[in-house]
């Protein structure tokens, strides 16, 4: 004759802790994707501001052409397309963790520069 | 003699319960404790992006615009001509000034001056400002019309801009603003270090220069907390500036 003891069977444990697992490992993959975020938007925000400084320089210039420049983990390419009395110029810079990745793309047109504001 | 069965736990069954019921403890104890560094981290990163965003945006807003006159950069700050609007004006009557104006914000006697935009380009201060009649002026879609009494006369068709003097400067670990000579107001939270921080104005070319803004990460905090973007180097082209950025 079986008897019925009080308490959780094997499988009602097991049951639980995996349940339990899973719900911890969801709120540590949760931080983990947080911090990824996070950096990526550090790498997103350092190449904007590095190819914001070169596109400011470049956008001064009449005849930029082709070219790149590194600004400490960043490359910055840019491209001068000239249409109709204007330059295109188009800067990217790709990410450093993978350079497959571009970043940032910003682009302007540029045209020969205007005269001061105000005379000195 | 018959085995009876007790009720309760056996000492077995509490030692395993008590192991069982540490190592719980112990994994959610170590489970919290890099929770709560994870979100201390990704707070910490959030405020720094949030100050390098806010110094960026500053510092394009009010150092793209002037003039080698209007601004003079030191190595911790640099004193400025904050622009706030400019106006036109239309006629003049009882010492006042009827002006078409359009800015950031309306002027503030308490705080402005007037730069007269014409080959005198008088600064004077701003004495009285009220809102005009808007038939006062032939505004324009955006403009409104101001009437403004200055230390200095000013001629009907003579252009104006509106400015405060202040300083952006980095101290105590914050970029801040201060005007005049009184305040010392954050902008920032306290993300920066101040002797790597700074400002750098490169030699105005014709008609104007360009700034450099360098951010170091202040080091109270923790690398993890402070973030990896640091040093961050903001430069803002002014019109007509030097492209000293890149020699392609």
């Amino acid at each position: 004759m079986t008897v019925r003891r009080p308490g959780f069977s094997l499988i009602e444990v097991i049951v639980a802790a995996v349940l339990l697992s899973v719900a911890i490992l969801s709120v540590a993959a949760g931080g983990a994707a947080a911090l990824r975020t996070m950096a990526r938007a550090e790498r997103e925000l350092v190449a904007l501001v590095a190819g914001s400084a070169v596109l400011d320089s470049l956008a001064h210039r009449p005849a930029v052409g082709n070219g790149l420049a590194v600004r400490g983990d960043y490359t910055v390419h840019w491209s001068a397309i000239d249409t109709a009395g204007l330059v295109r110029i188009v800067v990217s810079v790709r990410d450093p963790a993978d350079p497959a990745v571009t970043l940032v793309e910003l682009a302007v047109l540029a045209a020969e520069p205007p005269p001061p504001l105000l005379a000195p | 003699m018959r085995f009876r069965p007790r009720s309760g736990t056996s000492l077995v069954e509490l030692v395993v319960a008590m192991v069982s019921l540490a190592l719980l403890a112990a994994i959610t104890a170590a489970f919290f404790r890099v929770q709560t560094h994870v979100a201390t981290v990704v707070s910490g990163r959030s405020e720094s992006l949030d100050a390098i965003r806010t110094v960026v945006g500053l510092a394009d807003r009010e150092l793209r615009f002037l003039a080698p006159g209007d601004f003079a950069a030191a190595a911790d700050s640099v004193a400025l001509r904050a622009f706030r609007g400019a106006g036109v004006v239309c006629d003049t009557a009882r010492g006042e000034a009827n002006v078409r104006y359009i800015g950031i914000r309306d002027p503030d006697p308490t705080k402005d001056s007037l730069l007269v935009a014409d080959s005198s380009a008088l600064v004077v201060g701003l004495m009285a400002s009220r809102v005009a009649a808007p038939s006062a002026c032939s505004l324009r879609p955006g403009e409104q019309a101001l009437s403004l009494r200055a230390a200095h006369g000013l001629v009907p068709g003579t252009s104006i801009v509106v400015f405060e003097r202040g300083v952006y400067l980095f101290a105590a670990g914050a970029f801040r603003y201060r005007r005049g000579r009184s305040g010392r107001q954050p902008v920032t939270a306290e993300v920066f270090d101040d002797a790597t921080s700074g400002f750098v104005a490169d030699p105005p070319g014709a008609g104007g220069g360009s700034v450099r803004v360098r951010l170091g990460r202040s080091t109270d905090r923790p690398a993890d907390v402070g973030g990896s973007a640091w040093p961050v180097d903001v430069r803002v082209s002014q019109p007509n500036g030097d492209t000293l950025e890149v020699h392609p």
